[in-house]
């Protein structure tokens, strides 16, 4: 039938589709996120590190991890190191190209934060007799997650939006299904449309999660 | 307690404090005074190796703070342990409180006991109990610091420093981020202190306070100290101009008020 404005129809038959796309699209996006949190925080500790050889490094990471575009970096994983003989899964490749660039880009955000944030209370916790390391982890790391749940959410929600780059590599999740159906069906308006309501969804399911906990951690301060 | 030779600290290429020398007696409180700049919250800090000094000795309970003399006779930083070790014997107070905002007003108190002296959770939260009633606030125990008013919060940071059990209480202008009607409480807890024999160090604005509660005080001027002996004597005969100016400032600075 053509002349009409919107085929729920097509879309509903072709759910299947968009459900294993949402699948892969679920599993980078946790992957790298995972990834991004944990890795960031390390380089975290790397650039705020007194010692060059951590700050140095970590330094480097961040710099050249920020100011180059996260395709380029992808494709350097998945057919640059094939070429040096480590052939890497395009999931994998994937996974470690977001993971790595948000990963540099957390840690900005986590030292900014763990910078401004807990100094008072490093130096109250460092008068107690508590060592540095301690105190990080018991005062200045807890104090400044909570403090950074809005800029760490905000990153959270590009990452989500970059796994559609994964299908350039040939990942099989919500795009590339999306391009694929498109491309067999010419109904490209539906498909992209119910495209953006996943993403949207996804992202707003995790913006409202972290509003949630920012509300639920700030009644306590 | 505390034996200061010498001082120096320099920031890049300021020089802070040009060598101090400061004794504080077991049991005594000390009360510095000076005109902003003057380096008195840097000396203080100097006490707890806050700030690393670049020359002279600071020697608290007999043993020099932060650095230790090797074999050569030279002087190398102590390991973090030690120093960690040391604080934790030198309890301080800041002028802007710096309490956990995350942790209750008990788990403020027992932190430290708990973590660092490996003191169990009951008995520190014993300890932490008594202290709070001491400083007048048991039923603020659940509370999080930041419902609290200014004043409490800063008793709560004396309870929280006195868990540790130091030898010595440093007071960084404590009453300074006060609200006028709070700083009362605040000044009772430190004067009850003060009875009670506790070392004191305290560097303050408040001149009857200091009047009132120190056995000695110290006058600081651009990193010196210009002046120093028994309150009743600096506030009445001062013998430099420059504390005799600074005093006049004050008493004009308070009628003014009134």
């Amino acid at each position: 039938m053509g002349g009409y404005f919107f085929d729920f129809g097509f879309i509903y038959r072709n759910l299947p589709i968009f459900w294993s796309g949402l699948g892969v699209t679920l599993e980078v996006s946790v992957l790298a996120m995972a990834g991004a949190v944990v890795g960031g925080l390390v380089i975290a500790f790397g650039r705020m590190s007194r010692r060059v050889w951590l700050f140095a490094p970590a330094t480097a990471y961040v710099e050249f991890l920020r100011n180059t575009p996260v395709l380029i970096q992808m494709f350097g994983l998945y057919f640059g190191l094939a070429v040096l003989g480590f052939r890497l899964s395009p999931i994998t490749a994937g996974v470690l190209a977001l993971a790595g660039q948000n990963a540099a880009y957390l840690a900005e955000i986590y030292r900014a934060g763990i910078e401004s944030v807990g100094r008072r209370q490093l130096e109250a916790a460092l008068a107690l007799g508590m060592r540095r390391w301690r105190a990080m982890r018991l005062v200045v790391v807890p104090i400044a997650v909570t403090r950074l749940v809005a800029p760490i959410g905000n990153q959270l929600v590009v990452i989500i939006k970059d796994t559609s780059l994964v299908s350039s590599i040939s990942v099989y999740e919500l795009t590339m299904e999306g391009k694929r159906l498109a491309e067999r069906s010419a109904a490209t308006y539906e498909v992209f449309a119910t495209i953006a309501v996943f993403y949207l969804v996804l992202t707003s399911a995790v913006s409202l999660a972290l509003r949630f906990y920012e509300r639920r951690v700030q009644l306590i301060f | 307690m505390i034996r200061v030779r010498g001082l120096v600290k320099r920031f890049g290429q300021h020089t802070v404090l040009h060598g101090i020398d400061l004794d504080v007696a077991r049991g005594q409180v000390v009360v510095v005074i000076g005109p902003s700049g003057s380096g008195k919250t840097t000396l203080l800090r100097c006490l707890n190796f806050l700030e690393e000094y670049d020359d002279g000795e600071v020697v608290v309970d007999g043993a020099l703070l932060g650095y230790r003399r090797g074999a050569d006779g030279r002087l190398g930083r102590r390991s973090e342990e030690e120093i960690a070790k040391s604080r934790s014997e030198i309890g301080m107070v800041f002028q802007s409180f710096n309490l956990f905002p995350h942790k209750s007003v008990l788990d403020n108190i027992t932190l430290a006991p708990i973590y660092i002296k490996g003191v169990r959770r009951d008995v520190a939260k014993q300890v932490a109990t008594e202290l709070l009633t001491k400083v007048g606030l048991a039923h603020k125990a659940d509370a999080y610091p930041g419902t609290l008013s200014s004043g409490q919060q800063q008793r709560v940071a004396i309870a929280r420093a006195l868990a540790m059990q130091p030898k010595v209480m440093l007071f960084d202008e404590v009453t300074s981020a006060l609200d006028p009607e709070l700083v009362g409480e605040v000044l009772t807890v430190m004067r009850g202190l003060a009875e009670d024999g506790m070392t004191m160090v305290i560097v303050s604005h408040e001149m009857q306070f200091a009047r009132e509660v120190a056995h000695r005080v110290v006058f600081l001027d651009g990193g010196r100290i210009l002046e120093e002996g028994p309150p009743k004597t600096l506030f009445r005969e001062p013998s430099s101009e420059r504390l005799h100016a600074f005093l006049r400032r004050f008493t004009e600075g308070y009628k003014l008020s009134v």
